[in-house]
């Protein structure tokens, strides 16, 4: 009996060995997975694109903004194949395409101008959600929202400051993803103030923290500082920052980013890198590369950007010290597979087709990675990314053909 | 659900113990009311506190051989599985802007799928027999269980997610020494639905082994009997190839859904105990993005003479491995009576009063509840 034992606990082992074998990264650094080819969008190289995020469940969204600024699109791929396109939602003349709210198991927010959407995975519908105050009809402005989706089996929300179109007090409130509808409102600013500036948002679900930074005029005076709130919307800590020159509204480019430590970081549009923690903060400025990236790795943050024309990254301690540049391979490697022909998986329409591009690229951004925007953590060890492929003109206006990817990455 | 109540009403409508052939139908089962409260510390106030008397259940097993080596099975459950069946839509304009904001559903009360178990068995031998039709699929040592005999009013929050319910197949068993190895092979539909429903094809091959080197070791979860000490170390798998198909009719996605379960069980005297440890893993043609989840659980009871029988469970399992842990703990305890353990059967009456908390870890969130039941037997 006693061989047969061991025989099957070896038979055991072997099987639940197999079963946990690359549980950890399933493209290598560099690596493209199957490219699905999704639309043909408005616009050449680069686009006007995020970083691409995934839902618990697999759906896969893409936001575009669209040229001429006549709104912001998304397009959702569905987990087990075939896309839904081209659900469109925008408010307000402000011109900015803030980016990805969070998901859920199966939706996706975002924040277009001043206005929050919601979009389905399983269907594609989106709808702009918070337009209208329910009780008086007022026509309601978003102006801040928190990149952070707090879904758990009762609640789904998220963190946003209103305002109504025609008043000028702002609102904290916590916002029901699934009623639609806001909840415990509590004045942003008391007492005499000129103009409350939004200069960017950001959050950290390992902290539980949501950040606004916010630039109060009173007088000739102008006060900086950083929010730092629960899920509840409670203004847990405020942090005075300090900030030299022109102040203008959303100047923090994609969203803010915290390490584990609980440094945070976002950078400026001016290449200035903001930093603060619970104590206090300022702007950097770097000299070493061109910073045009915050990037989220094991806890800890990188800077990255352009050297050369090159990619590369560069690690921010937890003090706030950036140390030199290295080369990001990762990105360089992905960036190389890219070039000559590439095949693609044509899902426009069932069936779908295998295609081949000759001139494949990245479809927005210089190399793969590089972005202000959190990259999604498709698997641990992989983010999306999206490739332009053929495109042409219309006459009015350019038609690029785009397709999105999971592809390995990792921190030099 | 028409014709799931089918074999329900012809069986009915045959008088207990009327002879079929030479044997006749052997109808056992039982019926559980049940009390409960749950509070979710966090949830909005609607949905915060539920408290009142939950679905009573119950089950009905119907056996009979009506030829030699040949017998069925029948195993109902009524009740336990109501859901809320949408019948029907309205789209709503709460501001009349023309645009619709909402859409108001009514719903009624359905039942869910009735038979636990509907099979056909051939046994040529003594050692080894061929069993046809829905069942429940051994892939763990509780799956094995019939819930008459489970220690808690359901069973574990890891074995359920990682298989819940019944399938459509064939299950070929052989049993070894004094039945102290259980072995089975199954191949099943792994849709849970019949071979012509849904746009999923695929197969689910089932495999399990258990070894109880002391004797046999039945899968009921008390030791009523407080017998002299036996264990048993078990292992399942299921392997479930299939195809997803596109609204074109075409091969979408191919996956291939593979999972495993490991379980050791011992009792004496009154002391039960088991524990499993349950893997997945799931990967496509298309997304490079593997579906992957660990969990386990462990059990205890003792049942002393007095007919009292104290139980604890603690569950754990984390979904979603492969890019965003999220971790889920149960924790379980109580007690059940048995007010006539000193009758021939012991466990006819079964008065559970339980705790079940809920965890989920990762969100933050608890919830809390109570469960008090009554199981009678027949």
């Amino acid at each position: 009996m006693r061989p047969r034992l061991t025989r099957l606990a070896a038979l055991a082992l072997a099987l639940a060995l197999s079963l946990q074998i690359g549980c950890g990264e399933v493209l290598e650094p560099g690596q493209w997975g199957t490219l699905r080819y999704f639309g043909q969008l408005p616009g050449e190289t680069p686009l006007r694109l995020v970083p691409p995020i995934t839902d618990r469940d697999g759906n896969v969204y893409v936001l575009h903004g669209e040229p001429e600024w006549l709104g912001s699109s998304i397009y959702v791929g569905h987990r087990l194949g075939g896309w839904s396109g081209g659900c469109s939602a925008h408010k307000g003349e402000l011109q900015v395409l803030h980016g990805f709210v969070g998901a859920s198991a199966d939706h996706a927010w975002w924040w277009s101008g001043s206005a929050l959407a919601a979009v389905s995975g399983e269907t594609g519908m989106c709808r702009s959600i918070l337009s209208k105050d329910p009780t008086t009809g007022t026509e309601i402005d978003v102006l801040a929202v928190v990149p952070w989706v707090v879904d758990t089996p009762t609640r789904t929300t998220t963190l946003a400051f209103i305002r109504a179109t025609s008043e000028s007090t702002i609102y904290r409130v916590v916002v029901d993803l699934e009623t639609e509808q806001y909840a415990d409102p509590e004045v942003l600013e008391q007492g005499d103030v000129d103009e409350v500036l939004i200069l960017g948002t950001g959050a950290s679900e390992t902290l539980w923290q949501g950040y606004v930074v916010v630039a109060t005029q009173q007088g000739e005076n102008w006060r900086t500082e950083a929010l730092i709130l629960d899920e509840n919307g409670g203004v847990s800590a405020t942090v005075p920052l300090d900030l030299s020159g022109d102040l203008t509204a959303y100047s923090i480019q994609g969203f803010l980013q915290a390490s584990d430590a609980g440094l945070v970081a976002g950078l400026m549009e001016d290449g200035r890198l903001l930093i603060f923690n619970g104590d206090g903060g300022g702007t950097k400025s770097i000299s070493e590369f061109e910073p045009l990236g915050l990037f989220l790795d094991d806890g800890e943050l990188w800077v990255t950007g352009n050297q050369g024309g090159k990619p590369v990254a560069a690690r921010l301690d937890s003090s706030g010290a950036l140390g030199s540049a290295v080369s990001w391979q990762a990105s360089l490697d992905a960036a190389a597979e890219l070039g000559g022909a590439v095949d693609v998986l044509d899902e426009r329409s069932d069936p779908s087709r295998r295609r081949e591009w000759d001139d494949a690229r990245p479809a927005f951004g210089g190399y793969p990675f590089i972005s202000a925007h959190p990259l999604d953590n498709y698997t641990n060890g992989s983010t999306g990314w999206l490739v332009a492929g053929p495109g042409y003109s219309t006459g009015l206006e350019g038609m690029t053909a785009v397709a999105y990817g999971p592809v390995g990455i990792e921190i030099p | 659900m028409r014709l799931g109540l089918l074999p329900l009403l012809v069986l009915l409508a045959l008088p207990s113990g009327v002879a079929h052939g030479e044997s006749s139908a052997e109808i056992g089962g039982y019926v559980a009311p049940s009390f409960g409260i749950t509070y979710r510390p966090t949830a909005r106030p609607v949905d915060r506190t539920a408290l009142g008397f939950g679905h009573s259940a119950a089950g009905l097993r119907f056996i009979s051989q009506p030829a030699d080596h040949w017998r069925f099975t029948i195993d109902l459950i009524i009740g336990a599985e109501v859901f809320e069946a949408l019948t029907g839509v309205e789209a709503v304009d709460v501001d009349n802007d023309g645009e619709i904001d909402a859409m108001a559903v009514t719903v009624q009360e359905a039942i869910g799928s009735l038979l636990e178990e509907a099979t056909v068995t051939w046994d040529p031998a003594d050692a080894f027999d061929l069993r046809v039709g829905q069942m429940r699929i051994p892939f763990t040592s509780q799956a094995q269980s019939h819930d008459m005999t489970l220690m808690f009013p359901t069973r574990s929050g890891p074995n359920e997610m990682f298989l819940r319910g019944t399938d459509l197949g064939l299950l070929a068993q052989l049993t070894a020494g004094d039945e102290q190895l259980l072995g089975s092979v199954g191949v099943f539909n792994g849709t849970g639905l019949a071979a012509d429903r849904g746009n999923v094809k695929g197969v689910l091959v089932a495999g399990r082994l258990d070894m109880s080197p002391l004797g046999a070791f039945e899968f009921a979860e008390s030791d009523l009997g407080r017998e002299a000490f036996r264990f048993g170390l078990g292992a399942g798998v299921l392997y479930n190839p299939y195809r997803s198909h596109d609204s074109a009719g075409e091969v979408d996605v191919a996956v291939t859904d593979i999972r495993a379960s490991f379980s050791l069980r011992m009792a004496v005297r009154g002391f039960f105990f088991s524990a499993e440890a349950l893997l997945r893993r799931q990967t496509d043609s298309l997304t490079s993005r593997p579906v992957q989840a660990t969990g386990a659980y462990g059990q205890l009871g003792f049942f002393i003479p007095a007919g009292v029988e104290p139980v604890a469970r603690v569950g754990w399992t984390a979904e979603d491995q492969s890019f965003d842990a999220r971790h889920t703990l149960w924790l379980e305890g109580g007690v059940n009576l048995y007010p006539a353990h000193r009758d021939e059967v012991p466990d006819s009456i079964k008065i559970s009063v339980n705790y079940l908390g809920e965890g989920r870890l990762t969100e933050r969130e608890w919830a809390h509840g109570g469960v008090a039941r009554v199981q009678l037997k027949f």
